[in-house]
């Protein structure tokens, strides 16, 4: 005797997965659908001395197949023919899931209806009755919380009952034109066994008739099969002529209005699931207020990046300056390298850039915390939705949305995302602007400057080059679109955004968790080597005299090439060598812009006085310093929201702080803060990174490599220039 | 024939259009139209966006844009926009 099949059916989201872990418990095995990637799960389950074979089919919406996984369920439903089908309903969402469970009772199946998640439906105050729905699909239908086990048991049984009944085809009426013509179908199936006996007529002349590929395709190999396709084509003409409508959209009219009905008698109410998300959406994706708070949740969350970490911050550069140095210096002395090259390649090359890259670790979490809580609430897809229709507005593709804000994290993968996009014009457009949003890597170099110059306004500067970045972006791309990529028809397609909810805590904490560890791994390779190659370049002397580590610094090589690049950033206030210098290494990566300044200006600046504490001293230290910084923490958090209860000192600018004001103030000629601020629109216009330049050839080519690396050098040096120079004339800084 | 006039106020969005905006140009609830792009998603007249073959689209660093972007490929920096795009698919179903 043969073990009955039982296959599990459902759409996605409606709790499949734990269904059939809950059925199957651990007797479970994986291989693949013949020819297809997909997995394919089978297990076994007991109930009462009978045994029984359970397949977990993929998700689906229908079976006239859409996607890979619909094809496999449609194609073993009709080939494999299981004994019985679980169909899984989503209680919370009976109009979603219920397509499925029609259409697999119109093909005839023998089905038991899992009633999932009526713990979720009864929260929401959705009553169901279920004898309603039993009589009117002609299956069992069972009440069960899959996640939690409810109802398993019951399920199992009812699966066993279900092996003794008849097969029930369900009759949805498609009105009398297309009935008509239906039945007309079902007479030219018929005549030939062989397709009969493939499922039942009436339900494959339904499939034929909504145009179902897979069906056409298993129906070539069968006698008189290509005959039926035919008369089937002709049909469907003669029903979009009958009806005035196309015939897909005939049958799935009158399915929904069967499904609402349904809805309605099992319910008591008409279908409408609007819920509180959606009435929230209605103020947050509004078409005038949408943009405005777009730019207010930003400008929180860089508020509190910029203020709230500051005391961290301040820490983490006491703690790395301070005691760690120390016991660098101290394990060097200790193996007799003090005083060598060594002692200079560690303290000045490894400590000073890498140091000065991970002072900026809190910063990052702040930012990152913000973003994760905004996107695990649901609200950066809304944030998509409304930067999509502004970007809209001046003709740039609306899909580009998912690549600019991706941008805001990193600009590579924001580029191999211009692949979501349909035409190529639109991924080259999308390319060339996307790298004009700010990056995180962007950040360390903004709280810099905005900390020395513009200490009472550090998160509104950086707002505003967040901001200039999406202007520059639409700019770019308003000038591309009317220009050499003119606008093409663009693609209609419906954002499905989810529910908002509460932040899950664990969710948030692996997000933020992930991408800080990112930014150190960053800070222990690329920054590393990039701070110990610059040590390097300033350790050979060229011209000048000075032995190697010895080198005047404005003499070696790092010198020499900055001075030679210097000139042409002259007329935007940041000339020196040192600036130069930095913004040629930030090609490697935007960090290292930071190192760079804190490895010149570390090797340029007087070492401060050290004195000599013990070990206990130097941990009683970052312990004490440590709990002061998460007081003040505390103390700016009410500053967000602008009321200062507590008046925090303010530490006075660090050695480094003091050189790199110095050095724009010199550079500019009294003007340094205009020259930072144009330092600033530099780095967020010029090309982000070699990573995202190999990116960019990758997906574009070379000529367009270098259209946007060149580009987005112009613009830099204009954007910065006009910052610059207009300021001088409009008498600011 | 209210899905006719969903997928008619689809195609004349022209570009992503969200339930909201299809709920005020067609006068109905926002439920309503999640119901009715469960029936056109069922009859397979919508379809999920196309997906490039790398998971590109879900992939992203929030951290460093250098080298230390471990790439589309491998990157452990998620950020999960969570926006599903459906598009009209009923020319594949003719």
């Amino acid at each position: 005797m043969t073990t009955p099949v039982v296959a599990v059916a459902g759409s996605p989201n409606a709790g499949k997965t734990s269904l059939f872990n809950q059925l199957t418990g651990a007797r479970q095995k994986v291989g693949n659908w013949p020819g297809q990637t997909v997995d394919k799960y089978t297990g076994k389950f007991k109930i009462d001395g009978s045994t029984v074979e359970v397949v977990d089919l993929p998700g689906a919406y229908g079976l006239v197949a859409i996607s890979e996984e619909e094809a496999i369920a449609a194609t073993y439903l009709a080939e494999g023919q299981p004994d019985v089908v679980v169909t899984v309903v989503d209680s919370s969402n009976l109009t979603g899931s219920l397509h499925l469970a029609a259409q697999i009772a119109e093909a005839g199946h023998r089905q038991v209806i899992a009633l999932n998640m009526v713990d979720v439906a009864e929260r929401r105050g959705i009553s169901i009755d279920e004898a309603v729905l039993a009589e009117r699909l002609g299956a069992e239908v069972v009440p069960t919380v899959a996640r939690r086990g409810t109802g398993i048991d019951e399920l199992k049984r009812a699966v066993l009952r279900a092996f003794e009944r008849q097969p029930h085809q369900l009759i949805v009426d498609y009105g009398a034109v297309v009935e008509r013509h239906l039945g007309g179908l079902v007479e030219r199936i018929v005549e030939h066994p062989e397709l009969a006996a493939v499922q039942s007529p009436r339900w494959s002349a339904l499939q034929l008739l909504a145009g179902d590929q897979g069906l056409r395709r298993r129906l070539a190999d069968v006698a008189g099969g290509a005959e039926v396709v035919d008369a089937a084509d002709e049909f469907r003409v003669g029903i979009n002529k009958e009806a005035g409508s196309n015939c897909e959209m005939e049958l799935a009219e009158h399915r929904f209005n069967w499904i609402a009905q349904l809805v309605d008698e099992m319910t008591g109410a008409a279908i409408d699931r609007t819920t509180w998300s959606d009435r929230i959406d209605r103020v947050l994706t509004n078409r005038y207020f949408g943009i405005p708070i777009f730019l207010v949740m930003m400008w929180v969350v860089l508020r509190i990046t910029a203020d709230v970490s500051a005391p961290f911050l301040d820490w983490v550069d006491a703690t790395i300056s301070g005691p760690i140095a120390r016991w660098f210096v101290g394990l060097l002395d200790l193996v007799g390298l003090d005083g060598t090259w060594v002692e200079s390649m560690v303290v000045d090359g490894v400590l000073a850039g890498v140091g000065g890259v991970l002072v900026f670790v809190p910063v990052l979490f702040s930012l990152y915390l913000c973003l994760a809580i905004l996107e695990d609430t649901g609200y950066m897809a809304r944030a998509a939705a409304v930067m999509d229709r502004a970007m809209r507005a001046v003709g740039i593709p609306g899909k580009a949305f998912l690549p600019m804000m991706v941008g805001f994290g990193c600009t590579v993968p924001a580029i191999y995302a211009t692949r979501t996009l349909d035409s190529s014009r639109d991924r080259l457009l999308t390319g060339l602007i996307a790298p004009f949003m700010s990056c995180g890597a962007r950040l360390p170099v903004y709280v810099l400057l905005a900390a020395i110059f513009f200490a009472e306004a550090t998160s509104t500067v950086v707002f505003g080059m967040y901001v200039l970045g999406i202007l520059v972006a639409v700019l770019i791309g308003l000038l591309l679109s009317r220009t050499a990529l003119r606008e093409e028809e663009p693609t209609p397609f419906v954002m499905v955004m989810p529910e908002f909810r509460l932040p899950n805590t664990r969710t948030v904490w692996m997000l933020v968790w992930q991408r800080t560890m990112a930014f150190i791994r960053g800070a222990g390779t690329t920054i590393l080597l990039a701070s110990m190659a610059v040590w390097l370049l300033l350790a050979i002397p060229v011209g000048g005299g000075g032995s190697f580590a010895n080198a005047e610094v404005e003499d070696s090589a790092f010198g020499v090439v900055a001075k030679g690049f210097a000139p042409v950033l002259n007329p935007a206030g940041f000339g020196e060598w040192e600036q130069s210098g930095a913004l040629l290494t930030g090609f490697v990566a935007k960090e290292v812009v930071v190192s760079t300044m804190a490895q010149l200006y570390a090797v340029e600046g007087e070492e401060a006085a050290a004195g000599d504490p013990s070990f206990v001293d130097d941990l009683s230290e970052i312990g004490t310093t440590f709990g002061e910084a998460t007081v003040d923490t505390f103390k700016a958090i009410p500053g967000v929201i602008g009321l200062d209860f507590f008046d925090l000192d303010d530490e006075g600018d660090t050695a480094l702080q003091t050189a790199v004001r110095g050095s724009f103030e010199e550079s500019s000629g009294g003007y340094g803060s205009l020259a930072a601020l144009a330092f600033m629109v530099f780095v967020l216009l010029y090309t982000p990174c070699m990573a995202a330049v190999g990116a960019f050839r990758h997906e574009f080519g070379t000529k367009w490599m270098w259209v946007s690396v060149i580009g987005q050098f112009i613009i830099a040096w204009v954007g910065a220039m006009i910052v610059f120079q207009g300021g001088k004339l409009l008498g600011l800084g | 024939m209210r899905l006719a006039a969903l997928l008619s106020a689809i195609e004349e969005s022209k570009g992503p259009v969200t339930g909201i905006e299809l709920a005020l140009r067609l006068g109905v609830s926002p439920g309503e139209v999640a119901a009715m792009l469960d029936a056109l998603r069922a009859s397979g007249q919508l379809g999920p966006e196309p997906r490039p073959q790398q998971p590109t689209d879900t992939c992203s660093s929030a951290g460093s844009c250098s080298l230390s972007c471990p790439g589309p490929e491998e990157c452990s920096l998620v950020i999960d926009l969570s926006v599903a795009g459906l598009e009209i698919r009923s020319s594949l179903a003719g």
